[in-house]
């Protein structure tokens, strides 16, 4: 317990038109996880809840160490926050909120901000009306990082900024969280920016937990196996295949648990396989949503 | 509750709207020295000033610090912070009051100072008192209607029945036999009728005040 820095079990929420169920997340201390979904999957709904702003139905939810929302002002104290709906206060400049979130937080490391300043290219004296959505961004961050939280939990901190300026922001939180020891928990519906830092993954979907293994799990456990049938009738399911795509002879499956001897067994039935290809985050998770989206619609059918 | 936060709140609030504040006194004393002047006219022009300054001050202050702060997204900055949602509900109950009585003390104090060394009546310092203070019970209710509802057009419309209500209130009080004979006489006249009316205002604002507190207790999250 003293270990992980959010622990979620059996956690529900319910809404008029969307349940947050049964979801379990651990996130180890000094990990960094991306957490995927699709809008509206419930991935701010369940960082809500990790931040002690919202009240679980039911279920538990502890964030280091401490139970939340009960304890939400101790933790809150360890605890950097930044989502893509949060706003700065426009009239002001960013020396003031720095001065603001500085007499706040004692842990507050000036040449830290200093760094980050410089590395962000941001300007002190500059009215934060007057910053791009990117600097607006930056700014958010150099606030919650220079005061040195355990924990770190940006909820889409990329959402709605052109390409060039994702890139940027990326690439600095990319440097930055390489720097030092963190526990960061990160979420977007982009894999690219979830791939590029992350150490664990976990997806949600409709509500669920669907998903949650490290990174490295996932790109070595996944594959795509091209085939060629030697007649058209339906491939049956082989090992630990998710999903079939069939068009006369040729199919196409996805392995969550890829093994080499499912290769034999396909050459033992005559199948020629034609390629094996590895996955990248995205076809993954997409891979995950369905099966999952099967599994659920199955499962009401019931 | 966390003391020191909902200080740091209040400060934060009063870097805000500090030069605001500022401006709505100056235009208040300058009403209020219209008052003074020799001409019924420039008197009402002071009178209808005054009342406009003291109440788009209380909006201007109640709905930048509570709904605009929402509605432009600070309030998702501020829920990050280490405070608990009652924290931050009595540092915009006191933020916001205290914030506008900087602004409504100092315009009060100079009105009570002018009718008294002025040629108006000394009479007219009851009922200015009341009027002011009823203004400030608007205040409060508005700001607690907008703390519990965190809605604009709810807070506007509350802000509209206030305005009317003030209007009534403002012609039933100088038609009492207790207050009306006397707002032209040479001397104050503080009877038991004006003392009950402002026990009634204060009242008033320490029970809105009151429930809105007791109602944000029983929330332990901010959404």
């Amino acid at each position: 317990m003293q270990d992980l820095a959010i622990q979620l079990q059996n956690v529900n929420k319910h809404f008029s038109y969307f349940d947050l169920e049964n979801v379990d997340l651990t996130l180890p201390k000094g990990q960094i996880m991306g957490f995927v979904g699709a809008n509206g999957a419930g991935k701010s709904t369940t960082i809500r809840l990790i931040m002690g702003l919202m009240q679980a139905d039911s279920g538990d939810v502890t964030v280091l160490g401490q139970s939340m929302p009960k304890m939400q002002t101790q933790v809150k104290q360890d605890l950097g926050y930044s989502s893509e709906e949060m706003k700065l206060y426009g009239a002001q400049n960013l020396a003031w909120h720095i001065n603001f979130i500085k007499s706040v937080y004692p842990s507050w490391d000036d040449s830290y901000a200093k760094e980050l300043l410089h590395r962000f290219d941001l300007n002190l004296e500059q009215k934060v009306k007057q910053f791009s959505k990117g600097q607006h961004i930056k700014a958010q961050l150099l606030l919650v990082l220079a005061r040195k939280p355990k924990l770190l939990v940006l909820d889409e901190p990329t959402t709605g900024l052109d390409p060039v300026a994702r890139q940027e922001v990326n690439n600095e939180l990319a440097l930055i969280l390489r720097d030092e020891e963190r526990t960061v928990l990160f979420s977007s519906h982009n894999t690219a920016d979830v791939e590029k830092i992350s150490d664990q993954i976990t997806f949600i979907d409709r509500g669920r937990i669907i998903d949650s293994h490290d990174k490295e799990t996932y790109l070595d456990s996944w594959r795509r196996i091209q085939l060629e049938l030697p007649s058209e009738l339906p491939l049956q399911p082989t090992g630990n295949v998710i999903q079939i795509e069939q068009e006369g002879r040729i199919a196409s499956v996805i392995s969550n648990k890829f093994d080499p001897l499912i290769l034999e067994a396909y050459q033992q039935q005559n199948i020629k396989i034609n390629a094996v290809e590895n996955m990248n985050l995205e076809e993954i998770f997409l891979a995950n949503v369905n099966r999952s989206r099967i599994v659920r619609t199955k499962g009401a059918q019931q | 509750m966390n003391t020191l936060m909902i200080t740091k709140l209040i400060n934060k609030d009063w870097q805000l709207y500090k030069l605001y504040i500022a401006g709505y006194i100056a235009l208040g004393c300058i009403a209020a020295i219209l008052m003074t002047m020799p001409s019924y006219t420039v008197f009402y022009i002071g009178v209808v000033w005054l009342i406009t300054i003291l109440i788009g001050a209380s909006a201007h202050i109640i709905l930048s610090t509570t709904i605009s702060e929402i509605k432009e997204s600070q309030f998702s900055f501020l829920m990050g912070l280490p405070i608990k949602p009652i924290d931050y509900t009595i540092s915009k109950l006191i933020g916001g009051l205290g914030i506008y009585l900087v602004c409504w003390l100092p315009i009060v104090a100079v009105l009570i100072g002018l009718i008294l060394t002025s040629k108006l009546p000394d009479g007219m310092v009851p009922i200015a008192l009341i009027l002011c203070l009823e203004i400030l019970v608007a205040a409060a209710i508005l700001l607690c209607v907008s703390i519990l509802s965190s809605s604009l057009p709810v807070s506007i419309i509350v802000m509209v029945i206030l305005n009317v209500f003030f209007n009534l209130f403002m012609f039933y009080v100088a038609g009492l036999n207790e207050i009306g004979p006397f707002i032209e006489q040479p001397d104050i006249a503080f009877n038991s009728t004006v003392f009950t009316i402002i026990a009634a205002e204060i009242g008033v604002i320490a029970l809105v005040v009151s429930v809105t507190l007791y109602i944000k207790s029983r929330k332990a999250c901010f959404l």
